[in-house]
């Protein structure tokens, strides 16, 4: 854990309001070494592009086509870390999300403990060298 | 030709996708059982692995061998698919993310019920993306040589049965066509030196623009090789002059690292013990000269700092942990005294200590005189 303010781990979320259940568990759960942004699906390439970030939490319950955000973020900044969260995971959109480059997908929790392992996991995880996989035949 | 592996315990269902993947043009190894599996993966030259989760009972959902086969070590390099009649989140999960060390366990995940057209997109994906190998790099020898992969394989893999010997030669071209992946055509030149699981040779690249890159190629068994760019990169100094590391490719069992040697001419280039044993006087003085005032004065010199006014007895006592805990005087005069009741039953020899030398008288000998180690504490 980083006490430095200055340099504390940068996170952008993605679909989700600012004072959503979740973004308060989230930012709660990192607030010691963490701090996070919110932004709407609309704003997300300009954010990345603006600024490094950490890490990206797109929240598939609120954006259009998670996996498609995926590769947008990937094509503006290569080698950015990006992860996808939902609240009812299913085995077809963790495929897509993981092919199209996210360096993982997890359910949503709103255990500070639990979520803040987690962010931690995948904060050291190395984000895919390989494009994002096409559409399927 | 491309060649797959397709485990499964169903043998209708390997039946039927051999002969799709076949007439795709793939050559098809099929494996019913993990150890099946696992003994294919570790003797077969293989670029892409299709692995059924469930390889021991479709009906136990606990059974996830085919998981556990793609995540094994061993096999990282080569690119795996996974295969289940039973999808789930988990099980995604556990095979395409998380990536600890940029590989995930597998590179795309299919039901089986997607059909085989599905399959061969995943196929082609794995090869085009993850192995990525240059399947149109033409490959010369020098004729002086006589090498050609299978020699090589045998120098690396000696005792082989031919069977598998005919693998690693294949994996060997395999580990070729990985490092020269932006080359249009390579020479190998002669072989420069053999030992201790590696050779060297010689290597001209061209680019497909056809400018050449002359390189120094090492490749052997993976942990010969691991030990070696390990040793490079903790110790070589960072002159310009001197060889560099340019790339590095892995299979299975090999591993192979590309110098380059800016000043040196690769065609004429020789190792140093052959010079030595060859040479005459006014060719090998030269080069000992120059490896010792400048190569290795420069590998000595990197990290290290030179401190003026240091004590090199007191480096001494630091290095060999003498500096805080040394002995005590009475506990070191007690030692000697030991080793000199010891030494008295060895022979005719008299000896004395006062504290400040010791005294040896040998039979019709003249004395030695020595210090005292007591006198030193």
């Amino acid at each position: 854990v980083n006490e430095d303010p200055a340099a504390k781990a940068t996170l952008l979320l993605l679909g989700e309001q600012p004072q959503s259940a979740w973004a308060c568990a989230l930012r709660e759960a990192v607030a010691e070494w963490g701090v996070v942004d919110v932004a709407t699906e609309g704003e997300a390439t300009a954010a990345v592009a603006r600024r490094g970030y950490d890490l990206v939490l797109v929240d598939a319950g609120g954006v259009w086509d998670a996996a498609a955000l995926v590769r947008a973020l990937r094509a503006e900044r290569p080698g950015i870390r990006v992860a996808v969260v939902t609240a009812s995971p299913t085995w077809k959109r963790a495929r897509e999300a993981l092919e199209a480059g996210s360096v993982d997908y997890f359910r949503k929790s709103l255990d500070r403990t639990a979520l803040r392992a987690i962010i931690e996991s995948v904060l050291a995880l190395v984000p895919p060298l390989w494009p994002p996989k096409g559409d399927r035949p | 030709m491309k060649s797959i592996l397709l485990a499964d315990n169903e043998p209708d269902f390997l039946a039927v996708r051999v002969q799709f993947l076949e007439r795709a043009g793939y050559r098809v190894y099929t494996a019913g059982s993990p150890a099946e599996a696992q003994r294919l993966l570790s003797d077969l030259r293989l670029h892409v692995a299709i692995l059924d989760i469930r390889l021991v009972d479709d009906d136990d959902d606990k059974d996830t061998s085919g998981l556990t086969l793609a995540k094994d070590p061993a096999y990282r390099l080569v690119p795996k698919i996974i295969l289940t009649q039973h999808p789930t989140f988990d099980a995604v999960r556990e095979a395409l993310g998380p990536v600890l060390d940029g590989l995930p366990p597998a590179v795309a995940f299919l039901e089986k019920k997607e059909g085989v057209e599905e399959m061969l997109h995943a196929i082609e994906w794995a090869l085009a993306h993850h192995l990525r190998l240059n399947w149109d790099l033409a490959v010369h020898w020098d004729p002086q040589g006589r090498l050609g992969f299978l020699a090589l394989a045998n120098a690396l893999s000696d005792g082989l049965p031919t069977e598998l010997l005919v693998q690693r030669a294949g994996e060997l071209e395999d580990l070729f066509r990985k490092l020269f992946y932006e080359a249009r055509q390579i020479r190998i030149g002669r072989l420069l030196w053999h030992g201790g699981g590696r050779l060297c040779m010689p290597v001209w690249a061209q680019s497909p623009q056809g400018a050449t890159d002359q390189r120094l190629l090492v490749c052997g068994t993976r942990d010969a090789l691991t030990e070696e760019t390990t040793r490079l990169r903790r110790l070589a100094p960072s002159t310009q002059s001197g060889v560099r590391l340019e790339s590095t490719a892995e299979t299975v069992h090999f591993s192979a690292v590309v110098y380059s040697l800016p000043d040196a001419d690769l065609e004429t280039v020789q190792p140093l013990r052959d010079l030595f044993l060859g040479g005459s006087e006014r060719r090998v003085r030269p080069a000992f000269a120059h490896l010792v005032q400048e190569v290795l004065r420069a590998w000595h010199q990197h990290g290290r700092t030179v401190a003026e006014g240091g004590d090199l007895i007191a480096l001494y006592r630091q290095r060999a942990g003498l500096a805080e805990r040394g002995l005590p005087r009475a506990e070191v005069e007690r030692r000697v005294q030991v080793l000199l009741q010891a030494a008295r039953c060895l022979g005719p020899v008299e000896m004395e200590g006062d504290g400040a030398q010791l005294t040896f008288r040998f039979p019709q000998e003249s004395r030695l005189v020595c210090p005292d180690p007591v006198a030193t504490v």
